[in-house]
């Protein structure tokens, strides 16, 4: 907002924007080592939700967010700046998760063969192509050794399907290292597949939570019955 | 070859992650911005030269007054002027750097003073150039000589970072809730610039005036960094530790303002 927006918000007769709760009384723990799902519709707060558990945002009432261990979130189109090189980005994204330049360094072959980009180490990451990027940064992400790794909408269409296959591999890899994985996805195969535990986020509030197929179930019932209404 | 210097430097840095985060981020950004057109480095150094050359012009050609029986002129402007242009700089760049990097404080647990540090370590690495720039003017064309006093100049470098770091973050906090501050800091600059004694000494001004150049600090700091720079006497040590204060406690309070009110940056940038 703007100074100008403040002052004509002072001035005019309504003067006060709504609010919107985005999230309210969310009570969630997430073991290590699981394989945690997230499903609601759009604008459900799910990524508010995640933005919290990664204290980039602070909750105005309570939401006391307690986590250990590095955090990396992957989504599309975040995390990468773009004027970077893929070398640099993978530099400042591996030092700001928490690595040393050496650590990083020894990683870096892999993480570059992994994400296929050998012949554009040194080049702008504006000049990739998306699925290039997507690539770049899910491979920054299984190599690093963070012990929670926040996916928002990030499967679904990762490269072609020599990487979809190579992702899963590293994906199952990692979860059988015992590493905690939050998925936010529409897909409901992928959280099926992945998840043992799945919460179900309506209006801000945990509408379900538990074993995934419970969730699920109740989660696809309820959009029938909307479509059929 | 800088490229090789920045680079080398970061191999001989201790191996503590939090020194080589803000190293990288410093370096990666200050390549970012001269790095990307040819001319690239060019423009660290022509910007403030060709500002001097401006304001030099005026005031020895057009408003002779002003520059009347101050020795060596051209270096008493270019000393004040770049190390103005480090702190506006600074704190410039400061408040945009949650913008800027929204896309690592979204994506990855990072402290946001590391951000700021980052930021005006790599204003200062492009301050240093200046620096180098104005020695090779002060040698060449004035045949000055520097002495031991040089040794304060890293103290003064020190203050200016400070106050510049502590503003930076300040405004970045109100830039969060008001992000036209923009327009009104740019005539903010300009008031405390033409108080500060850049282009003249606060004597010069008929004395109802005075006391807004006194209670500027930067009044203090150009004047202790010209005696080190181009006059080469003894700084006032008095006024430097009252300088050095204020920008310790702007500082403080820039950091406490960012790690109180910035957590709805994200929301609303």
């Amino acid at each position: 907002m703007t100074i100008r927006e403040r002052l004509q918000l002072l001035f005019s007769k309504k003067n006060s924007q709504s609010e919107l709760k985005a999230l309210s009384n969310v009570n969630l723990t997430i073991s290590k080592g699981e394989t945690f799902g997230i499903v609601g519709r759009n604008g459900s707060g799910k990524s508010t939700l995640l933005n919290i558990i990664m204290e980039s945002i602070r909750p105005d009432k309570g939401g006391i967010v307690k986590t250990k261990g590095k955090m990396i979130r992957l989504a599309l189109g975040m995390g990468i700046d773009p004027n970077l090189t893929a070398r640099e980005n993978i530099y400042v994204n591996g030092s700001v998760i928490g690595l040393s330049f050496k650590r990083i360094g020894e990683k870096f072959d892999q993480i570059i063969t992994f994400a296929g980009l050998e012949g554009f180490v040194d080049t702008p990451v504006k000049f990739f192509s998306k699925g290039m990027k997507q690539r770049l940064l899910f491979s920054i992400a299984m190599h690093v050794e963070t012990e929670i790794i926040l996916l928002d909408e990030f499967f679904g269409g990762v490269g072609d399907q020599d990487f979809k296959r190579k992702s899963d591999e590293a994906f199952k890899k990692v979860i059988m290292e015992g590493r905690t994985i939050i998925i936010v996805s529409h897909s409901l195969p992928i959280i099926a597949k992945y998840c043992k535990r799945v919460a179900w986020i309506h209006h801000g509030r945990v509408r379900s939570l538990g074993p995934a197929e419970t969730v699920l179930k109740s989660y696809r019932n309820h959009f029938k019955k909307t479509k059929t209404k | 070859m800088i490229k090789e210097i920045l680079n080398q430097i970061s191999e001989k840095l201790p191996e503590n992650n939090r020194f080589e985060r803000i190293w990288k981020i410093a370096q990666v950004d200050f390549k970012k911005r001269y790095y990307n057109d040819r001319l690239g480095l060019f423009w660290a150094f022509l910007n403030p030269v060709m500002q001097v050359l401006v304001y030099w012009a005026v005031f020895t050609f057009l408003m002779k007054r002003v520059s009347e029986d101050i020795p060596n002129f051209g270096l008493f402007l270019f000393s004040a002027l770049i190390c103005w242009m480090f702190f506006k700089e600074v704190s410039k760049k400061s408040m945009k750097v949650l913008k800027q990097k929204k896309y690592l404080i979204e994506n990855i647990k990072v402290d946001k003073i590391d951000l700021f540090l980052s930021n005006g370590i790599s204003s200062l690495i492009g301050f240093c150039f200046n620096i180098f720039a104005y020695a090779v003017v002060a040698l060449i064309l004035f045949n000055t000589s520097f002495s031991l006093n040089l040794l304060y100049l890293p103290i003064l470098i020190c203050n200016l970072f400070l106050m510049g770091m502590g503003f930076g973050m300040i405004l970045s906090t109100i830039y969060i809730y008001a992000r036209d501050i923009d327009h009104l800091l740019d005539i903010f600059f300009l008031l405390v610039m033409w108080t500060s004694g850049v282009f003249f000494p606060a004597e010069r001004v008929i004395e109802f005036w005075r006391p807004m150049f006194y209670i500027n600090p930067f009044l203090g700091i150009f004047k202790n960094i010209r005696a080190v720079l181009v006059y080469d006497s003894t700084i006032n040590i008095q006024i430097m530790s009252l300088n050095f204060s204020v920008g310790l406690l702007v500082f403080i309070l820039g950091i406490h303002v960012v790690n109180k009110y910035t957590h709805k940056a994200l929301e609303y940038l």
